[in-house]
Formats: C-alpha cells, sequence, structure tokens
C-alpha cells in the first residue's frame, strides 16, 4: 500500500492552495494533521459528510478531520460537510457558504451541507493508493499481481457501541462480488490507532452473517469519549480475508477502514471511512466492447487487454491530483500528456496537475504500457468538475 | 458440485396439476432496462395474468449488483430469474446469482434469454445455487413453474425447462413457440418514461425471430429448434398498443426492438405496414414515427414508400461489410450492391439507415476491411460505427471455429485470433486507439448515433430555420468525426502493411500515438455533442411542453435509450 500525502493551505477570503504532494511511506493511512489558526467550532466530525447525506450537523474547517483508506483512491471523508462523491470520489476544496471561509466539502456526489465557520492553516492529507497496475475493483482481485492483495474496497468494519463504552459490535461488510469466494472467517485486528485509549482491542465471535460478518469488539477499559474533545481519535481496522480463485490457488486480501469517534448527531458514534466506496463505479464496466478473453502472450504484438482509468483522487481549487488505475500489474511505463497546464508527477501513476485561470476546456491523457498489453485514458478538468 | 434439488414445500406432494391448491407466487425478473425491457415485461405479464405477482427490477451492469440484491430480496420473492440477453456481462450475472444466495435468498433461482438457452449446462455447473433454467421462449414455462412452486413442488417436467435431478441435468425438451403472439398477455411499461431529445419514446415487438441464418448470430440457432423461424403479430393488435401507449402517455416515437421487421417479401412488408399505418390512423393515433430494423436485400423504393407512410424516419440496416467475400464468410444472403441500394432508397425516402461494420472476423483480411472503409467514406453523415465479429454461444460460427481448434476462451468470453497475422494486429492496434472513440459503450461514435436519432426527431415534430440550425451542427460533428475515423482506420492499415508485426514497440507506439491524437481531437466533439444533445433535449421538452404534451419530473433520458442495435 502506499500512501498519497496532500498539504492544503487554506485561508479566509481566498481558494485554498496545494501546498504540497507526494507519496510517502511511513505514515498511516487516513491521517490528517492540522495547524490551523482558525476560529471554527470545529466539530471534527469527519463521518457525517461521508455518508454524502449533505452534511447535516457537519463542520467544516477543521472538521476536514479524517481521511480515508481505500485502494483506487476512493476518498471519503475528507470533507465534513460531503460525502463521497459516485465519481470516485476525492478531496474537493472550494469556497464554503455563509462562513465566508474555505471549507473542505466531499466529493461531487456528495451533496454540501451549510458549512458554518472555516479556519486559516495548514491541513494535511493522507491517502492509501494501490500498488501501480492494480484496479481497485474487488472482483478483479484474482488477477492481481502481487500477494497478499490490497483492496480496501472488499471489505468493510463498522462499529456500533455495545452496552457500555468498553465494547462496540462490529461488522465486516463484504463486497457481493467477493461475498460468494470467502474462505472460512476473516482476522479482524487492530492496526493502527492515534489514541492510547483505543490500543489493545480484542476481537471475538466472529460470525458469518449475510453480506459479512458479525464481530464482537473489546478494549482493556471503558472509552471516555472525554478523551475525543482533545482531538479526534482514529482506529484503524485490517481485515484480512482468503479468497477462493479458481481454478487458480486462493489470495489473502488486506482491507483498512478507518474509523473515527465522533460526536454527531446520534451522540458519540464511530464512523467508518469509505461510506460509498462499494457503490463506485468500477472498472470492468469500461471493458472494450469488443469481448476479448484474456490472452496469454503470444508472438504479435499487443495480446493482452489492459482496463485503465484516471481516477480523481483530490481537487484543491485548481488542482487535481490523479491516479491511473489499471489491472496491467507491476513493472509498466507511464506516460502523461496535458492539453494544458502543469504536471507533476509524484509517481509513474499519480500526478498533480495544475491549471491557470482561462484555460478552456483541458485534457490529460495517460497512455500506460508493459510488455504485451496498452491503453490510453483521456480525463477533462471541466467534466469532472460537473 | 451439483446441488441437489431442493423440495420447497410438502415433500410428498407430487408434481402435476391439480394435486393441491395454487397459492399465487411472488416473482421477480431482472435484467437490463437502458430501454424497455419488453422481454421481461412479457413474462412478468404472463405471470400476472396466471394470478401470481412479478415485478421487474433493472440489472444491467455490477455497479447495480447492491441495488438489484436489495430491492430483490426486500421483496421477498418466491422466484427470482434473471433475463440474460447479451454474454459480454455474463459474469455480472453469476456474481448476482451467487451473492443472492449468499444474502440467504432460500427461494428458487432461474435463468432465461438468449445465453442460457444455450449455456444452460455451464451455468448449473458453474452456479451451485441455480436450480433451473427456461430456454426459448419463456411466457408460459414460468407460468408452469410458478403453478408449481404454488403447489409446493419443484419446477420439474416442464417443457422449456432445465432442471436438476440429483446430480444430472435433465432437458423438459423444446417448447413449441407460441404460434399467436396476440394471445400473450400484454407487457407493461414502466413507470418512468424514457425521453430522447425531449420526446417520450416508447418501445414495442411486432414480431419474434428472423429469416437469416447469419454464422454469427444467435437469433438463428435460437429459432431454428423452435422449428419456427418467424412469428408475426397482426396489425390490428399492433395499432391497438401503439395508440394505447400514444393516448396515455403520450408517446410519439416507436423504437421496434423485432429481430427483423422488414419481411422477405416486398408485398408482405407493404400489406403489413399499410395496415398497421392505417389501424394507428383509426385509432386517433397521428403522426407516430418508427425506428426498425432491415436487411439490405429487402429495401426496395416499395417498401420504402410503405415504412415511410407509416412513420419510418430511421432504419437499422444489416450492412455488416462491403466486401462479399465478408458478406459470404458471415452468412449473410445478400451483396455488396444491395448494400449500397438500398441506403441510396432509404436516403430518397427520408428514412435515415444506421449500421455497424463488422470489419473483423476469424478470416477477414486487410482488403475486405479498405472496401468496407470504401462504402464509409461514401456515408459519413449516416450513423455508423465500427466493430467485431463477436462469437456468441449456439451459432455457427462458434461450432466452426471449435471444429477448427481455433476458438479461444470459454462462454464467459469466447474469442479467435485471426488468420491474417496484419488483421490481428490492427485489431489490437484499434482496441486501444479507438477505445474512447468506437469500442467503449460510451464512445464518441455510439453517443453520435443516439445524438443522430434526437436530431430527426427534431427534424420531424419541430421543422423550421432553428431545427435546420441544429440539425446542420449534428450533421457537420459527424462527419468530422466519421471523416477521421475512416483516416485514421487508413493509417492504421497502411501502418500494418509496412511495418513489421513483431517489432513489439514499434506497433505499442504506434497504437498509443493514435490514441493519444484520437482522444486530443476528441475533446471538443465530445463537448459539442454532449451540448447539442442537452440543448435538443431541453428544446423538445419545451417545445412537446406548449403542445399540451408535458414530461413528468422524472424520466430516463440517457445516451443508451436511443443508442442503436
Amino acid at each position: 500500500m502506499r500512501r498519497l500525502q496532500v498539504v492544503v493551505r487554506t485561508a479566509a477570503g481566498t481558494l485554498p492552495i496545494l501546498v504540497a504532494a507526494g507519496l510517502v511511506s511511513e505514515s498511516s493511512c487516513g491521517g490528517m494533521t492540522e495547524s490551523g489558526t482558525g476560529t471554527s467550532v470545529g466539530g471534527a466530525i469527519a463521518g457525517t459528510g461521508a455518508k454524502g447525506s449533505g452534511g447535516s450537523g457537519a463542520v467544516s474547517g477543521t472538521g476536514a478531520r479524517g481521511g480515508t483508506v481505500a485502494s483506487g483512491g476512493i476518498v471519503a471523508s475528507f470533507g465534513a460537510t460531503g460525502g463521497t462523491g459516485a465519481t470516485g470520489g476525492g478531496l474537493v476544496l472550494q469556497y464554503g457558504g455563509s462562513g465566508g471561509g474555505l471549507c473542505a466539502v466531499g466529493g461531487a456526489a456528495g451533496a454540501a451541507g451549510a458549512p458554518s465557520q472555516c479556519v486559516t492553516g495548514f491541513y494535511e492529507y493522507i491517502v492509501c493508493l494501490p500498488p501501480e497496475g492494480t484496479p481497485a475493483e474487488p472482483g478483479q482481485i484474482c488477477s492481481a499481481t502481487m500477494d497478499p492483495v490490497d483492496s480496501n474496497r472488499a471489505a468493510r468494519v463498522t462499529l456500533t457501541w455495545g452496552a457500555d463504552f468498553q465494547t462496540a459490535q462490529g461488522f465486516v461488510a463484504i463486497d457481493p462480488a467477493l461475498e460468494p469466494r470467502i474462505i472460512g472467517l476473516p482476522i479482524i485486528e487492530e492496526l493502527d490507532t492515534n489514541d492510547p485509549f483505543l490500543q489493545g482491542m480484542q476481537v471475538s465471535m466472529i460470525t458469518k452473517q449475510a453480506g459479512g460478518f458479525s464481530f464482537l469488539a473489546t478494549w482493556p477499559a471503558p472509552i471516555r469519549y472525554a478523551y475525543y474533545g482533545d482531538g479526534y481519535s482514529r482506529l484503524t481496522i485490517r481485515v484480512t480475508l482468503e479468497l477462493r480463485c479458481d481454478p487458480n490457488p486462493s489470495r489473502m486480501v488486506h482491507a483498512v477502514t478507518d474509523i473515527h469517534l465522533c460526536d454527531g448527531d446520534q451522540g458519540i458514534v464511530w464512523v467508518s471511512s469509505g461510506d460509498r466506496c462499494t457503490v463506485c463505479r468500477i472498472i470492468a464496466e469500461m471493458a472494450p466492447s469488443p469481448i476479448v478473453p484474456d490472452k496469454q502472450a503470444d508472438d504479435l504484438p499487443l495480446a493482452r487487454a489492459m482496463r485503465l482509468r484516471i481516477v480523481e483522487l483530490a481537487r484543491i481549487s485548481n488542482s487535481l491530483v490523479l491516479l491511473a488505475e489499471n489491472d496491467g500489474g507491476e513493472g509498466l511505463e507511464y506516460e502523461w500528456h496535458v492539453s494544458a497546464g502543469r504536471l507533476e508527477q509524484l509517481a509513474p501513476d499519480v500526478v498533480v496537475w495544475t491549471l491557470e485561470q482561462g484555460m478552456p476546456d483541458p485534457l490529460i491523457q495517460t497512455a500506460v504500457w508493459g510488455e504485451h498489453s496498452a491503453a490510453v485514458a483521456s480525463f477533462a478538468f471541466n467534466e469532472a468538475a460537473a | 458440485m451439483i446441488r441437489r434439488l431442493r423440495v420447497v414445500d410438502g415433500a410428498s406432494v407430487q408434481n402435476g396439476a391439480g394435486t393441491t391448491s395454487l397459492r399465487p407466487q411472488r416473482a421477480v425478473l431482472l435484467g437490463p432496462i437502458q430501454q424497455e425491457n419488453l422481454a421481461l415485461q412479457y413474462l412478468a405479464a404472463s405471470a400476472r395474468s396466471a394470478g401470481h405477482e412479478a415485478t421487474v427490477i433493472a440489472y444491467s451492469y455490477r455497479s447495480d449488483l447492491d441495488s438489484a440484491l436489495r430491492e430483490t430480496i426486500a421483496l421477498e420473492p418466491d422466484l427470482v430469474g434473471l433475463g440474460i440477453a447479451f454474454q459480454n456481462n455474463i459474469e455480472d450475472y453469476l456474481a448476482f446469482m451467487q451473492a443472492i444466495r449468499e444474502r440467504g435468498y432460500r427461494g428458487h433461482l432461474t435463468c432465461g434469454g438468449h445465453v442460457p438457452t444455450f449455456c444452460y449446462r455451464e451455468l448449473l455447473r458453474d452456479v451451485p445455487g441455480l436450480d433451473t433454467v427456461v430456454r426459448h421462449d419463456g411466457e408460459q414455462t414460468l407460468v408452469e413453474m410458478l403453478d408449481q412452486l404454488g403447489r409446493g413442488q419443484s419446477p420439474r417436467g416442464i417443457l422449456g425447462l432445465v432442471w436438476r435431478d440429483g446430480e444430472t441435468i435433465t432437458m423438459g425438451g423444446v417448447r413449441p413457440p407460441v404460434a399467436d403472439l396476440d394471445a400473450l398477455p400484454k407487457p407493461e411499461r414502466s413507470a418512468l418514461p424514457y425521453v430522447v431529445g425531449g420526446i417520450t419514446v416508447d418501445f414495442l415487438i411486432t414480431a419474434r425471430g428472423c429469416v437469416g441464418e447469419c454464422h454469427y448470430c444467435s437469433i438463428a440457432a435460437y429459432t431454428s429448434e423452435q422449428q419456427k423461424r418467424y412469428r408475426l403479430r397482426k396489425p390490428d393488435a399492433v395499432a391497438d398498443e401503439i395508440a394505447a401507449q400514444y393516448h396515455a402517455r403520450g408517446a410519439r416515437v416507436m423504437f421496434v426492438q423485432d429481430d427483423l421487421f422488414v419481411l422477405p417479401s416486398e408485398k408482405r412488408t407493404v400489406e403489413r405496414t399499410e395496415r398497421i399505418a392505417q389501424g394507428l390512423a383509426e385509432r386517433g393515433a397521428k403522426d407516430v414515427v418508427f425506428w426498425v430494423k432491415g436487411r439490405p436485400e429487402t429495401i426496395t423504393p416499395e417498401v420504402c414508400r410503405a415504412l415511410r407512410d407509416m412513420g419510418t424516419i430511421h432504419l437499422f440496416l444489416g450492412v455488416e461489410s462491403a466486401s462479399a467475400a465478408r458478406l459470404d464468410y458471415l452468412g449473410r444472403t445478400h451483396e455488396p450492391e444491395h448494400n449500397r441500394s438500398a441506403i441510396a432508397t432509404c436516403r430518397q425516402h427520408g428514412i435515415v439507415p444506421s449500421f455497424n461494420f463488422m470489419l473483423f472476423d476469424p478470416d477477414c483480411t486487410l482488403e475486405d476491411m479498405e472496401e468496407t472503409l470504401v462504402l464509409a467514406e461514401e456515408h459519413l453523415d449516416l450513423p455508423w460505427n465500427v466493430c467485431r465479429t463477436e462469437i456468441y454461444s449456439g451459432t455457427a460460427m462458434r461450432d466452426q471455429l471449435e471444429a477448427a481448434g481455433r476458438l479461444e476462451g470459454d462462454y464467459r468470453s469466447y474469442g479467435y485470433r485471426m488468420n491474417d497475422e496484419r488483421a490481428e494486429v490492427l485489431f489490437r492496434i484499434l482496441r486501444v486507439s479507438m477505445h474512447e472513440r468506437a469500442l467503449a459503450i460510451e464512445s464518441l461514435l455510439n453517443r453520435l448515433i443516439s445524438l443522430s436519432f434526437a436530431r430527426q426527431l427534431h427534424q420531424h415534430f419541430f421543422p423550421g430555420s432553428a431545427t435546420d440550425a441544429l440539425s446542420r451542427a449534428v450533421v457537420e460533428l459527424s462527419v468530422d468525426a466519421r471523416s477521421d475515423t475512416v483516416k485514421a482506420l487508413r493509417e492504421a492499415v497502411a501502418f500494418v502493411r509496412s511495418e513489421s508485426l513483431r517489432a513489439e514497440s514499434v506497433v505499442r507506439r504506434f497504437a498509443v500515438s493514435q490514441a493519444l491524437r484520437i482522444n486530443a481531437a476528441d475533446r471538443e466533439r465530445r463537448r459539442r455533442c454532449e451540448e447539442l444533445w442537452q440543448h435538443l433535449n431541453l428544446r423538445g421538452i419545451a417545445l412537446m411542453s406548449r403542445r399540451g404534451v408535458a414530461l413528468p419530473s422524472d424520466v430516463r433520458i440517457g445516451w443508451g435509450v436511443a443508442a442503436g442495435s
């Protein structure tokens, strides 16, 4: 799993600015740090927006906490007020509402709520990305070249408080395409947390249910939500699945979910990232209309068909962070072309595309090829914004 | 592993009518509905007519999986049936069938349509949760299945049905086709109207089957087993159905989904068409326009006159290729000159023909393609696209390739390698370079086909200078895109003629460079296409509203509604 770090500066009365973006390795996924100086009431409620419900009660500004983990670059809960866009989600920063500041809102399809107040400051987001040449579509995991396969869309964990604040009922929702192929019970484990009081989570009573698996999470001591007041608390849970890939050997799949402790309309709740990821458009739909078996290499060029699309990871005013998602595996060559604007390549398959005002209808294209396959995909700045 | 048949209720009850009282059953039928899925609606109507409940749910792609599962399970159906008409996304249906069992559905699971009619063994082998497969026309078969379920029996012993019998698969024999199509209960329409260019369109089936024996087409195989090639509805019944939609929903446009509308006999076609037109006039359905299909060898001036008099403005024409050798290979019964005469005759009568050029097939050559490109270039103003001949189960072409050891893949995705290596490499290049222009579902050329039909509707319903200007803009855009397509195809042909086919990096660079150029040029074309599509839709809605034909706020208005065959 790779990690994309995005640093954004916001200030009242101006557009947000992408300060830096790059791939990092040491940080955990989905985190965020801030050095804001604003006056936001700062609800720090990432997940409300993640539901794409219009952000009732959500707060912008410092509420832009959370970030999420999603292979394929699908970003769910950056925004406090929006939701993940069905178009692939992503971070979108734009002008706020009546607060007059600059607010973080969710993806395009998530209706933005009414932001209240926003802050001035620097924000750093971490987004997990799949390895190069790995489709984020769970149904194609068996064709992935690495093992284990990282696919955060394969499984998503949700928690509900138990009778006390020491236990929570958990559920691992499995992507429907994978559900029939899961072998045995998953391994569910706490991978990371930024809150010492959330450490030591024990998982028990894993039980197969329709659509996934239920489990019980127990902490060593009751969790006092007052700790939440000092900042947000994040728990990262990893689910390990064994997937039947007949006639080939089974594959191990890692799926990671960030879960935040949030104070919402429903009281203190657990909010999971990637709320809408499982219904995002799938790469299989982009298959060429000719029915082409996945041929092995032969003595002629371009024997294999490759599926490719450009996915928007983040949009900060006039800057886009884009991923060339494909199923070509490792060792591919990537070539990016823009009709206008500035291009910065963060990784072979990840770029930042920045435009100046007045550039009409700009287009970016990526060409990806390997030894026996090639594909080209295009992406229009204005279409994506629509 | 084959799952043993589960007896739903009352294992001691013997199958057969009248042994126990019948409890009405609830059926959910799923399939694609980019256009009205009349095949499923006919099935649903038959089930309802027999006293059962039936609901049609959209399942077009994997992206619908979650919602389709949720909607289906919420209805707690006794029977779930999938209509699988297209082989290219059969994996989506396999995923649904596996997932619904995992979600705990314990009722009867079945599927039908062209693909299961031929792939029943593979489907029952690969999906343990699948109980039965319905072959050929399913109306009566479905009713008998629901009746058996209603008596607490497991469906079996039914004509047209394939079921599990212990570890074996048993086929109930081919069900004779319904001779009188008008005796079938009438299909309902979806609550949401379909709209093209701001005008309500409807869909209609006036016939089943086709007279052709094209080697690549599964319709011929389907009907030959039924021993009934072609069945027609009566003109009055057709007029009744159209008039009902016209008066109830304001439908002014009829997409005729028949495999074939124009008959081999000129006389019969003219008579039938005139009787439908007369029936519409008698029923007060004035100025209805039609989208129909026909074969080039049957398109004569008299046929076109009758079609035009009925209101036909668009004819999907089975041109396929301009090469006599390719037409022969494909099992077509027309000659290249029929293509030219049919197109010319349509033009003379104000009917716009559209077609797909099947540029590639297992034995095609570059010379064949060049012949077809000449024809394509002569008709840049007409809606057309290009494709490779695909292999479907049940077809003569599939069997021929298998016998020759050239069939690749399996029923989920058949393929082949062309004999002519240059043709094969050309196709592989175009798979890269023409993906967004021609081969993807949302390709520019496919969108232009939809846009062209919207333009035609405006020319027909809202004639005038403003429409003429819009129409010119659509045609200019289309000519520009298709002209560039022919140019790019010729460049690619020239490339594979001149270069070493095994120079991997050279071939790849050519494909990538061509794709980059095409996509860059198409950015403005796509923007313009979208702009014109939206304009035509909004304008059509406004103008029809002024005529008292108002649309509800929620309609189906996507590109797929006006897609070609």
